[in-house]
């Protein structure tokens, strides 16, 4: 792959995140701004003669609260993403990672009506590699789950230390309904190409009859 | 003046709930939805003059909700709210049935607006199809 594909992926992929997390961002706002509006209301109406109470302004503060600490935690996942890119290549704990990846991708799996369950090993998972590629691999991989799964299906993403190296699973339920959509992106071609940067493998496995495993295993 | 009906689809359950609150304040009669499939039952259900509709949604999204709700009443308004105001996805909406494409957060006063128009323009469409039916029978009939 030439510098300038790979380019043209990674900004496809930090797009692609930039918009979600915006959008996130907007719901935020707008109920912010409905709550905003809610409040004039009553204004207008005490301006009138009618009595405010308490009750009702109680719950102005609740709503307005809630969707504060909504939108930091948002812009926290985001700006922790953004510096992802600060050095190509860093120590990092593939847990703390991870986890904030998959905080991203929990409005993507909303949208498909999946979803993302973790289970982080234990232990820490320090690494020397690029964060933002790892994350590129197994977003990548998330959606194509997302996608080729049933809704309300119930995917969980996995860390764990094998043979003294980084293992990432995703393990979903195979698909029993006839009208599952086929992804329109090649999600495994991407994380196949982003992969080959990073030293990792891609491995498929089946547990039982019902559950299918992606895992990356780093070398 | 009998009040305008609107439906409200939108999986933000905070943002339907403090918005038809405000609606209903002001004189309307509003029912929410927080999914397009729930949207569809509702309007197939029950008269609304506009729907109010999130153009990103868990499953049906707002573009595949309106045309599955134009192709159930070709006389309903529906207004598109979205998060991203691209031109594509503007022009899609307008081709599929669509009254309007407002940007969220919506501007209340602009919405009441629309809404009022909606009214209109719903009761013009209803009452000349009331009244092509009442024609087709009538000259069925020789009357």
């Amino acid at each position: 792959m030439s510098d300038r594909e790979k380019t043209s992926n990674e900004l496809e992929f930090f797009g692609r995140i930039t918009a979600s997390v915006s959008h996130e961002m907007n719901n935020v706002i707008s109920i912010i701004d409905q709550v905003s509006g809610l409040l004039e209301d009553h204004l207008a109406a005490a301006e009138s003669g009618m009595e405010i109470k308490p009750e009702q302004l109680a719950r102005v503060h609740g709503k307005i609260q809630a969707q504060t600490a909504r939108g930091v935690e948002i812009i926290r996942r985001l700006n922790k993403f953004a510096h992802s890119v600060d050095d190509p290549v860093c120590d990092f704990d593939l847990n703390v990672v991870l986890e904030n990846l998959a905080g991203i991708c929990d409005r993507f799996a909303t949208l498909n009506r999946v979803v993302l369950l973790r289970e982080w090993s234990p232990q820490e998972i320090p690494m020397t590699n690029s964060p933002f590629l790892v994350q590129q691999a197994v977003y990548y991989l998330l959606r194509y789950t997302f996608e080729i799964t049933d809704n309300q299906a119930e995917i969980t993403i996995s860390t764990a230390i094998e043979d003294a190296k980084p293992c990432i699973e995703i393990a979903y339920p195979k698909s029993t309904s006839s009208d599952t959509e086929t992804p329109d992106n090649n999600w495994i071609e991407k994380a196949q190409t982003v992969c080959a940067l990073i030293s990792c493998s891609i491995e498929y496995a089946n547990v039982g009859a019902e559950t299918e495993i992606i895992r990356i295993l780093f070398l | 003046m009998t009040p305008i009906r609107v439906l409200l689809v939108d999986d933000e359950q905070d943002f339907t709930e403090i918005l038809s609150e405000r609606l209903i304040t002001r004189g309307m009669l509003v029912d929410v939805a927080n999914e397009g499939q729930e949207a569809l039952k509702l309007a197939g259900e029950r008269t609304y003059d506009a729907v109010v509709l999130d153009l990103q949604m868990p499953g049906m999204d707002g573009i595949e909700t309106l045309k599955r709700m134009v192709r159930l009443n070709s006389d309903l308004q529906v207004i598109l709210l979205t998060g991203h105001g691209t031109l594509d996805k503007s022009v899609e909406a307008m081709k599929s049935g669509a009254m309007e494409f407002l940007e969220k957060p919506p501007d209340m006063n602009i919405l009441i607006q629309r809404l009022s128009e909606a009214k209109t323009t719903h009761r013009e469409l209803s009452e000349k199809r009331m009244e092509d039916t009442l024609g087709g029978i009538m000259k069925k009939m020789g009357w």
